[in-house]
């Protein structure tokens, strides 16, 4: 139908269009998780990533920190009957699965009592630990360690 | 002060402390060290600009050591990397102070 | 000096290698094995930056910089657990991209709507701010500016922001983002029981028989409560778990009675189980006689949608809902009768057997039931009532107020009950329970504010909803977010939330950390500190507030929202905002600012800088020359003392890990309404529901009506949103940390296998997500943490990159304004094949 109206007003229309678009078009702004001026989008979605598998213990930003998983965990049975993480990292089981034994906080209760087994407090053991997709940071993260910031002190004090 | 002293996860029962000396080649000092300070439980205290690096480590086993040892000697720009000191710890002592130490 | 045995097995080792190099060693390399003094950290405690749980975390610093956090060993609500996210909250405020400096969008030097960004000064930004703000209110009045606030504000910035609206513009046009969160909870509570928050306590959870999750899923939402739970279960054979949902998730690990129903079906369930309570003769009839009085509410409400939106206009009592009359209990058994047994496995899709187990809970005189929900319950077109009638069940059986049995409404925010539901930061309320419609309660508030009369307005400021609305209609001309990311959470982003936030007609000011997708959209970016880089205050879902120290610098040029907030009051003269026959009650404060009258009042400037602790910073006092942050709390505390709802003095709560109110002479309260335990109740009472005027809690006859919006040939399967464990709402902070992104990198469309081979699609396929509102892409996953049965997918909503609030619909509970994200219709379009 388009065809059928006028140039004068064909122009009008798109001048209108313009405006009508450039209410919702995306305003320029900084990049974040999301690239800048996309919000109404609908972006492409990468693959599902794979997880990392035995790419060696990851160092830890402080001691404290939960290790995260170096394996994938697909398929895992981990409810009132079974755990299959403690069958390879319970103490029993550690030394011939070659696999760390859970940490020795995880034998205390909720009053700090040692127990005799893994308390249960701590039995789903994603609550803390995570396994480790192979992607790459959306931002990069500043935090420093705090063996950095003491390396950082001593070196500004040499100078 | 809370009243928490961070608990290290213990896995052998022993705990060892070594220092490592390690030659590399002296426009690589700072990339080894760097890496080394990335490494968990370990530290640089000394380098000099010839290529000598010192590193202090805790671990919990032997074969930890020996991995340390050989991931050096795969890193570019190390000349060599020897075990120069190692004593082994109880953990469940080694935060006790060292007067307190009973006579062996 | 003195060294332990690793110390000095350290020092040993450094010096045999020196020696066999040939190196002497330098002082200060000897010194970092050796000194105490460089390898000393600095400890404080602070609760978590995430969840309603309120884990008490210790924060390490050092240099200025937070270097470890780990669980608090002397919290009672963690005992020096987290979860992952808490494990990495050192993190959180190091991402590389933090704003640091204010953002406005310019063209040729003067702010233009479609302008770039480029940095001003605060002056500049602040100077805008307030000229805009003046501008609306002289040109359209008060109600033409607004604020979107947040269960994540400390207890003072909610305060603050909500005496600058309430007493200082002049408009109740503010509400924070725990209106999608927890307001149906807050609706039910003033129904039942007159005051708002839960009468149990955590410790309930040490000692309860059976727990029943309604639609939570508490294994990744609450992980540190679920640890708790766990440890009971696994701990007592004879204790018993029962799963609700309309999806299996985690926390079916551990139920003994997993049960996935339909969505909406919940209504059903729960009047089967009052009807089972009544027939098997289970009402403890003592407590019922003397506690509790039945009503029945107004039914066919509406769906809180737009007013000419078919359903409304369709609705008897949409402008009533949260009505109700009384009846009798034999009224109520009747009304209940029909909902029976078959009824309820007929309509919910749950075994008879399975409902009539869970029945049983609730039933048994014998068993201690703990109830919890959120989300599945308050995020619902029906959340009030359902929360309602959760309460009917403990209240049928007297099960209430007593340790282990326990309905127990969960919160989803650090400070949604301190900040959102205690200091009354939404559109309706005023602090303690008190509300902007009656004449005593603002009465009240202008007497401690020291405000004239007639100060604080009396029309219900918008909602959440409806700001959104409001601004793409063009009636909200300034509108100001701190600490949230509506654009992302709130619901139908593309027909309501983003035309609204882009209409040229608003001015849209965001403060916050990060360039969060909100930010993205807005007209002025404020650069924000973050939890411990202000002294702050958060009060968690068993009523304890907790405090914590400023303890880093923001970087940069970010200040605190409650800095902010101040900073713009000093720019805004009374009389350029108050009409003149308020100012001529009180003719002297016509040439103060803003700030005289809400912050230098005589009672919010009264405590000097001396009282702080002098080893920790405070930016905002040390700028005033008063300590703002301990007058703002000693000012809001009056509203609850006295009235239920007493906090204890400043001070202490920064020496203890929280205490939970009310706090009457230094004592926090266990179990409210119970005599022993709450020191309201009077001698003999036993139980006294105090805050309603018979003290008796009422037990609400609903019926059952259906969703807004079902699937249909069209749009054929319901849509769920949600979270996951790794990420905390919209991931602004978890995904800039490497370790949680790499957990869970992307979202996901979570859908049943069958469902996917139906539509020929496999794991890993990109598929489009279509509603009648907007659409998405995403891939689909068929074997992950969540399993949907036939008919529902599930996507979370924390991933900046797939916004599902596209697709999702903006109807609300009528009554409670609360979103039900939990519900709507789509279609799924295969894009590419895995």
């Amino acid at each position: 139908m388009k065809w059928l109206i006028s140039g004068g007003l064909l122009l009008a229309l798109a001048g209108l269009g313009v405006a009508l678009a450039s209410e919702f078009t995306d305003p320029p702004a900084p990049d974040g998780l999301r690239p800048g001026g996309t919000i109404s989008r609908s972006l492409d979605t990468p693959v599902i990533s794979e997880v990392i598998e035995r790419r060696g213990r990851e160092i830890r930003n402080y001691p404290e920190q939960p290790p995260v998983i170096p394996h994938s965990i697909r398929g895992y049975q981990v409810d009132m009957r079974f755990n299959r993480c403690l069958d390879c990292h319970s103490r029993e089981a550690a030394p011939a699965a070659g696999a760390p034994m859970v940490s020795v906080t995880h034998f205390m209760d909720r009053h700090k009592q040692v127990i005799a087994a893994v308390s249960p407090d701590r039995y789903f053991c994603t609550q803390c630990h995570v396994t480790q997709a192979d992607v790459d940071p959306l931002v990069r993260n500043e935090f420093k360690p705090v063996d950095q910031v003491i390396a950082d002190m001593v070196e500004r004090d040499r100078r | 002060m809370p009243d928490h002293i961070p608990l290290k996860p213990i896995m052998t029962g022993v705990l060892h402390v070594a220092s490592l000396l390690v030659q590399v080649q002296p426009d690589q000092v700072e990339a080894v060290a760097s890496w080394l300070r990335a490494q968990p439980d370990t530290e640089v205290p000394v380098t000099n600009p010839e290529g000598k690096v010192i590193c202090v480590i805790e671990r919990t086993s032997e074969r930890q050591i020996a991995d340390l040892t050989q991931a050096l000697a795969d890193t570019p720009g190390v000349l060599s990397a020897s075990l120069v000191y190692h004593e082994i710890l109880d953990p469940s002592q080694a935060d006790q102070l060292q007067e307190e130490r009973p006579c062996s | 000096m003195q060294l332990t045995r690793r110390q000095f097995a350290k020092a040993n080792a450094v010096a045999a290698a020196a020696a066999a190099a040939g190196l002497s060693v330098p002082a200060g390399a000897s010194n970092l094995v050796t000194n105490a003094e460089l390898t000393r950290m600095e400890w404080n405690k602070a609760p978590c930056r995430f969840c309603g749980v309120g884990c008490s975390v210790m924060v390490g610093t050092k240099e200025g910089r937070i270097v470890a956090t780990h669980g608090d060993s002397q919290s009672e609500v963690n005992r020096g657990l987290n979860c992952v996210k808490g494990y990495f909250l050192s993190k959180i405020l190091y991402g590389e991209d933090r704003l640091t400096t204010p953002l406005l969008r310019k063209r040729n030097g003067a702010y233009d709507k479609n302008g770039n960004f480029e940095r001003v000064s605060w002056d500049e930004a602040l100077d805008v701010m307030a000229d805009k703000f003046k501008q609306a209110i002289r040109e359209h009045g008060p109600d033409s500016v607004a604020m979107f606030g947040s269960g994540q504000w400390t207890i003072w910035e909610g305060y603050a922001a909500s005496k600058l609206f309430k007493a200082g513009l002049r408009t109740n046009n503010i509400d924070p983002n725990a209106r999608h969160c927890m307001a149906s909870a807050v609706f039910a509570f003033m129904r039942t029981f007159g005051s708002d928050e839960p009468m149990g306590v955590y410790d309930d959870i040490e000692h309860a028989d059976a727990f029943v999750l309604w639609g939570a899923n508490m294994a990744e939402m609450h992980p540190v409560l679920w640890t708790r739970v766990t440890d009971r279960r696994l701990s007592f054979p004879h204790v018993e778990v029962a799963v609700l949902s309309t999806f299996e998730h985690r926390s079916f690990d551990l139920a003994d009675n997993g049960m996935v129903m339909k969505p909406h079906a919940d209504i059903v369930i729960l009047n089967y189980i009052a009807n089972h309570i009544i027939r098997s003769g289970k009402v403890h009839e003592d407590f019922v006689d003397r506690h509790v009085s039945f009503v029945r509410a107004v039914d066919d409400i509406g769906y809180g949608l737009r007013d000419e939106h078919e359903l409304q206009q369709r609705a008897a009592n949409a402008d009533r809902a949260n009505e109700w009359s009384s009846m009798t209990f034999e009224e109520f058994r009747d009304h209940v009768a029909p909902f029976t047994l078959e009824r309820a496995a007929r309509e919910s899709g749950v075994r008879a057997e399975q409902l009539e187990r869970l029945a049983e809970l609730y039933a048994d005189p014998d068993k201690k039931v703990m109830s919890f929900w959120t989300m599945g319950v308050n995020q619902h077109v029906r959340g009030v009532w359902v929360n309602n009638l959760i309460y009917n069940l403990h209240l049928l059986t007297g099960k209430i107020s007593e340790p282990g049995n326990s309905p127990f409404s969960l919160t989803g925010q650090p400070s949604a009950c301190g900040t959102a539901r205690e200091v009354g930061t939404f559109a309706h309320r005023l602090p303690a329970d008190r509300v902007v419609t009656n004449a005593e309660h603002r009465k009240f508030a202008e007497e401690v504010w020291k405000v004239p009369e007639g100060t604080i307005p009396s029309r219900v400021g918008f909602h959440a909803v409806e700001q959104s609305r409001q601004l793409k209609d063009g009636n909200i001309k300034v509108y100001w977010t701190q600490v949230t990311n509506n654009v992302q959470a709130g619901p139908n982003t593309m027909q309501e939330t983003y035309p609204g936030w882009r209409n040229p007609e608003a001015f849209v000011i965001v403060s916050d950390i990060y360039p969060t997708v909100s930010a993205q959209a807005a007209d002025l970016i404020l650069p924000a500190a973050s939890w411990v880089e202000k002294e702050g205050a958060f009060g968690n879902s068993e009523r304890r507030t907790q405090f914590f120290h400023q303890l880093v610098k923001a970087p940069g040029e970010a200040k605190s929202d409650l800095w902010q907030t101040v900073a713009l009051s000093r720019r805004i003269r009374v009389d350029e905002v108050w009409p003149e026959e308020l100012l001529e009650k009180a003719p002297d404060l016509r040439d103060k600012t803003l700030f005289d009258v809400l912050f230098a009042n005589g009672q919010v400037d009264q405590y000097p800088l001396e009282d702080m602790n002098p080893d920790y910073p405070n930016q905002e006092s040390e700028e005033l020359g008063f300590y703002l942050q301990k007058g703002l709390f000693e000012e809001y505390a009056r509203f609850g003392r006295g009235f239920g709802k007493d906090l204890d003095s400043f001070d202490v709560y920064h020496e203890t890990r929280g205490k939970r109110w009310p706090v009457v002479d230094g004592q926090e309260t266990l179990w409210r309404y119970r005599e022993g335990y709450d020191p309201y109740v009077e001698e003999g009472k036993g139980w006294q529901f105090y805050a309603k005027p018979d003290d008796r809690a009422l037990i609400f006859a609903v019926p059952d009506e259906p969703p807004a919006e079902v699937p249909d040939d069209t749009y054929p399967f319901w849509l769920s949103t949600g979270r996951v464990l790794e990420h905390w709402h919209t991931g602004s902070m978890t995904r800039r940390v490497e370790e949680l992104h790499r957990a869970v990198p992307d979202a996901l469309l979570y859908m049943n296998f069958d469902d996917a081979q139906e539509q020929g699609f496999r794991r890993g396929s990109e598929v489009r997500i279509i509603s009648r509102r907007g659409e998405m892409k995403a891939r689909v996953e068929t074997r992950g943490r969540v399993r949907p049965p036939r008919g529902l997918v599930y996507v979370p909503f924390f991933d900046a990159s797939k916004l599902i609030n596209n697709v999702t619909l903006d109807a609300t509970d009528p009554i409670s304004r609360q979103t039900d994200f939990k519900k709507c219709a789509v279609r799924l379009e295969l894009v590419q094949l895995a």
